[in-house]
Formats: C-alpha cells, structure tokens, sequence
C-alpha cells in the first residue's frame, strides 16, 4: 500500500465509524432506530465475545446465561445498594469472569459435544435460578424492575442522568468501543495465538508448551467477563430484566449472528450481528415467518459459505489476504 | 406413600423411560456413527407426533399402521436431510450444531404455521384400564411400554447381528479401517440416520395418544436425551437403557411425590456434578470424537 494515500478499506472505515458516530444527531427523531441500534451494539459485544471461546473450537452456549448473570449482579448493586453504575459494571464483569473461573474448572474438562451440553445445563440452572429463588431480591419470573439509571454527576456542577434514547445509544456504542478494543487486544495477543493454535491442532500446541486447559479457562472467562459487561448495560438501558431473556433461544440467535458473519473471523461476528440485526427488523414486520427464515439462513450459510459474509467480501477488500 | 400409587408411578416411569430411550437411542447411534450430535433429533419425534394425529386421529388409519407409516416415511425423510445438510460436517461438533439449530426452527415453526399452535388430543388406541394384582393400570401405557421394549430389542438385534449392524458398529470402532475392508461409508452413514430418525418418529406415535401434540413438544424429551446420554456415556447402548430407565422413573415417581420443578432442578444440578466426576458418562463411550 502507498504511504500517504488513502486506501479504499480506510476511507471506507472512517465513513461507516462517522456515520454510527453521527447517527442519533441527524436522525434525532428516528428513536425507534436509535434504540435498535443501541442493542445491536450490546449484541455485538455479546457475538464478538462469543468469538473468543469459539477460536478454540469451542462453543460457549451459557454465555447468554452469563450476560443475565451480569445483569441481574449490576441491577442488585446499582438499584438495591446504590453502587454508581460505572462501579457497578466492572463489578458485574469480575462476578461473572469469577464465576466461570470457578465453572469453567469443571467444565472444560469435557470434550467436544459433552462440553455443549455441559454448557447448555449452566443455562437451564441460571434461568430456574432467577426465576424461582430469592424472590424478594431478584423478584422472581415477573422480572426486576425497575433499574437505577447511570448518571454522570460531578459534585455541584453537573448531574446528568442517562435517560434518554440518544444518551443510551452514546452509552452502549462507548462500552462497545472499549471492550471491542480490549478484546482485539486480546486476540492478537500471546493468549489469541494460543487460542488459535488449540483450535487446529491441540496436540501439536500442548507439545510446544502451551497449558491447554488453562488457555481454555481463560478463554472461557474472558468471554464470560464482557457478556457480564454487556448484560449490566443492557439493565441499565432496557429498565427491566427477567430471567426468561436470557435463555437458550436469544442465545441461538447470537449464535447465528456469527455464523452469518463468518466465525472465523473478528470483523465476521461484528458485520454479522448488524446486518442480521437490521434484517430482523424488518423480516419481524414481514411476517410471522421470522425463525423460519432465520433457519432457513442459517443452514444456507452453513452448507454453501462456511466462511460466512466475511468469506465472501475479504477477496474485494484486500486481494492479498484471500490468496493466503 | 401408598403401594398402588408407587406401582402406577413406576409402570409410568417404565413407559416415560422407554421412550426417552427412544429418542436416545438414535442420538447415540447418530453420534457414534457420523461423529455429531444432532441437536434437532426431537424434531423428528415431533414429527411422528403429528403423523399420528393426522393418520390415526383425523383418517382413522390402524394404529400399528400408522406406527410402521410413521417409522418408514420419517427414516426417509431422516435419510434426505443427512444428504443435504449434515453430510459434509461428519465428525465436526461445532458445524453440526449449528446445523441442527437451523433445522429446529425450520421444523417448528413450518410446523406451527401448518397446523396451527392449538395442541392437538389423540384418542387412545387401547382404551380402557386392566387389573393387575388387584392394582388398576392403563392398558394402554403397559401397550405402548411392551412395543417400546420390542422396538429397543428389535435394534439391539439390527446392530449385533445384521450386516449393515455391523459396518455400523466398525465405523463407530475406526472409520478409515472400515472403509479398508469394504464398508460403504457414506451409506452406512445414512441409515444409520434414518435408523435413529425412525425410532424418534416411533417414539411421538407412541407417545402420541398419551401426551398432548404441539410444534414444541419436542424441547422437554431432548434435554432428557441429553441427560440419558451424559449419564449413560455419548455412543454407548447398554448406557443409554441403563439411564433412559433411571431418569424415567425419577422423572414419574418424583413428580408424583415431591414436585416436577424440583425433580428437575435436581436433574440438572446431578448431571452438572456427575460431569465433573466422570467427564464421559457412566459407561464411556463407544469412541470419543474430539
């Protein structure tokens, strides 16, 4: 690439990321969109996350579970004992990043098929949990609301309260930005390698020392941490939680977000989520037909471009890197 | 705890256990044969709960007839959706599920758009209660137990001592000798798809007239499939019976003693233990595919 002239890819970059920036500003009165894509960016981090489990050939299908975890934690702090959100938050990731620490010992000791399953009870467990025990704090299967509002208050000068649609769009798309850099971090980083390579070739990786199981735990964590990040804000933006959100179906169609977009790769799960997102909305005015269409997607996808959308777009964007 | 309710509880719990076995069975075949676990097994029950509401409950075909339809034409279908969709990912865990999810949907939801999202009743084939040591049963669960038995036996037979049984069982053991010494592996592969497809299709007429009929009723027997199979080792027959039988009888005695949320609570949090004590299940399995 020449240095000092633009690349069709960056241009192309910075257009789309002052578009979304600019978003809520030039369409301020279409709120229902602002708020579409307010959770498409919650849902991203939750895809991307997804992701790095899944670089090591594994499938987390609690981290739905994990995202309930996480906000139920952030929404108990924040609302019954008055933590500032932005305390609260990180809270909410560490419990969720402990708690699987402590799961994932157990867990990632089963292979391939047993650890899906494995996962999937976590699942069942979390939903029956919220929903039957502890009714006085988690109030049971009606679900908790309503949830303390982060604001930003500077001791006599400012009080900002988030509420309104376009200051939770601001919200979702800066814990979006945040975590997805920390999580791009992350996958090219020691750990990504290591991730990757237990993915193509476990035994060959744990002859050249990598720890396989604690790669795996970690991996598993990581990814449980940010979806206990994305369901704290997702409390704080929808006002009520209840334990039936956060079960299997919304978890399969996380899934499908990334499988769409190519789960092979970072950009995959994020275009994924988004076009299927939008698509969404409006196979959801279509008809009744929307899980039927999302099936009919998904098994297309997986039998004539395994690679997803990324597959088929990266030969366009950059020649180079398809002919590796 | 009266003595007549415990036996009525355990001639249901037999019943329920035969047809988790059932549903289990094929999954276990599936899984030992073309290395995935097919997460849209249940469907297929589902399915077979449907045949018998329209062949048996609207046209008032014979209810074995209806059972031998059933079987036949969903082993079939079973075969074609393993050519289509599951054939190039043999042996991938991950592709596979992600198959079979769209498969769910496809089937539920074309099914509740079909038939609507009303549940559906099927009068019982074998009306009427029989005495038994001066205890009262309904004929028509110790019917449905004895063809479930038949039907398990019948399998059994299948893999031990037919041809076909037998490839099944060298592929499970090692594909690539197998397909050394003559196997067709991808034919194999097929039947042994229809096969498990057929017993789940044989598992809804079963259970058809005992249970109500509707597109989800294939979500509870699933994750009892599943637990059957944790328990009993992934690929692994005589574990299969062995916690079919055991979770059936939890299931009935418990729900008819304590409460049915508690008994499944208690259900997963037993497996979620049992995992970590034993990764592979009970019996082990056939083969672990990684």
């Amino acid at each position: 690439m020449d240095r000092g002239r633009l690349s069709f890819r960056q241009v192309l970059q910075f257009v789309i990321g002052l578009f979304i920036f600019l978003f809520p500003l030039l369409f301020s009165e279409q709120l229902f969109w602002v708020h579409v894509l307010t959770l498409i960016f919650i849902y991203i981090i939750l895809s991307v996350s997804l992701r790095l489990v899944a670089l090591t050939g594994l499938l987390n299908l609690a981290s739905m579970a994990f995202m309930g975890i996480g906000a139920y934690a952030s929404a108990v702090l924040s609302t019954r004992l008055e933590v500032p959100f932005w305390i609260a938050m990180p809270i909410a990731g560490g419990v969720c990043a402990l708690l699987s620490l402590a799961l994932g010992v157990p867990l990632l000791r089963l292979i391939g098929a047993y650890f899906f399953i494995g996962t999937v009870t976590i699942a069942m467990i979390v939903r029956v949990f919220f929903g039957n025990f502890f009714v006085d704090i988690f109030q049971g299967i009606p679900g908790f609301s309503p949830i303390a509002k982060p604001s930003i208050t500077i001791p006599g000068i400012l009080e900002f309260v988030l509420i309104s649609k376009t200051s939770q769009y601001y919200l979702a798309l800066v814990v979006m930005t945040i975590s997805l850099l920390i999580m791009y971090r992350l996958e090219n980083s020691k750990y990504g390698r290591a991730w990757k390579a237990i993915a193509q070739a476990d035994n060959l990786a744990e002859s050249v020392g990598v720890d396989l199981f604690k790669y795996k735990v970690l991996a598993f964590a990581a990814c449980n941490f940010f979806c206990g990040i994305a369901g704290a804000t997702y409390g704080a933006i929808m006002n009520i939680i209840t334990p039936h959100e956060f079960d299997l179906p919304r978890m399969f169609i996380i899934v499908m977000y990334c499988v769409v977009g190519g789960i092979h790769s970072f950009w995959g799960a994020i275009i994924g989520t988004f076009i299927m997102a939008v698509i969404a909305e409006f196979l959801r005015t279509l008809g009744q037909w929307e899980l039927f269409g999302y099936g009919v997607i998904l098994v297309l996808t997986m039998r004539f471009m395994p690679q997803g959308l990324v597959g088929l777009v990266k030969p366009l964007l950059s020649p180079a890197e398809a002919n590796k | 705890m009266d003595l007549t309710t415990l036996a009525q509880a355990s001639v249901d719990g037999v019943m329920l256990g035969m047809m988790y076995i059932l549903i289990a069975l094929g999954l276990t075949l599936v899984y030992s044969i073309l290395g995935i676990v097919n997460f849209a097994h249940a469907q297929f029950y589902m399915l077979g709960g449907f045949l018998t509401w329209l062949l048996f409950g609207e046209r008032h075909f014979s209810y074995f007839l209806t059972l031998i339809i059933a079987m036949v034409s969903i082993g079939l279908f079973g075969i074609v959706v393993e050519r289509l969709c599951f054939r190039p990912f043999r042996g991938k865990v991950l592709e596979a599920f992600i198959i079979s999810l769209g498969l769910i949907w496809i089937f539920e939801q074309s099914v509740l758009r079909i038939m609507g999202v009303w549940e559906k009743g099927v009068p019982s084939a074998f009306a009427g209660k029989i005495e038994i040591l001066g205890m009262k049963f309904y004929t028509e669960r110790l019917v449905v137990t004895l063809i479930g038995i038949g039907l398990i036996v019948a399998l059994q037979f299948f893999i031990q001592r037919t041809r076909y049984g037998r490839a099944m069982r060298a592929i499970a053991q090692d594909r690539e000798c197998a397909a050394l010494q003559g196997v067709n592996i991808d034919l194999t592969c097929s039947l042994a798809f229809g096969v498990g497809c057929a017993l789940a299709a044989a598992a809804g007429v079963l259970l058809g007239p005992v249970l109500y009929i509707s597109p989800y009723m294939g979500g509870p027997p699933i994750l009892k499939a599943f637990i059957i199979i944790i328990l009993g080792g992934l690929g692994s027959i005589p574990g299969c019976l062995v916690g079919g039988l055991f979770l059936g009888l939890v299931d009935a005695i418990g729900s008819s003693f304590i409460s049915l949320t508690a008994v499944e609570v208690l259900t997963f949090v037993f497996i979620f233990l049992m995992l970590l004590i034993r990764p592979r299940g009970l019996m082990g399995g056939l083969k672990a595919h990684g």
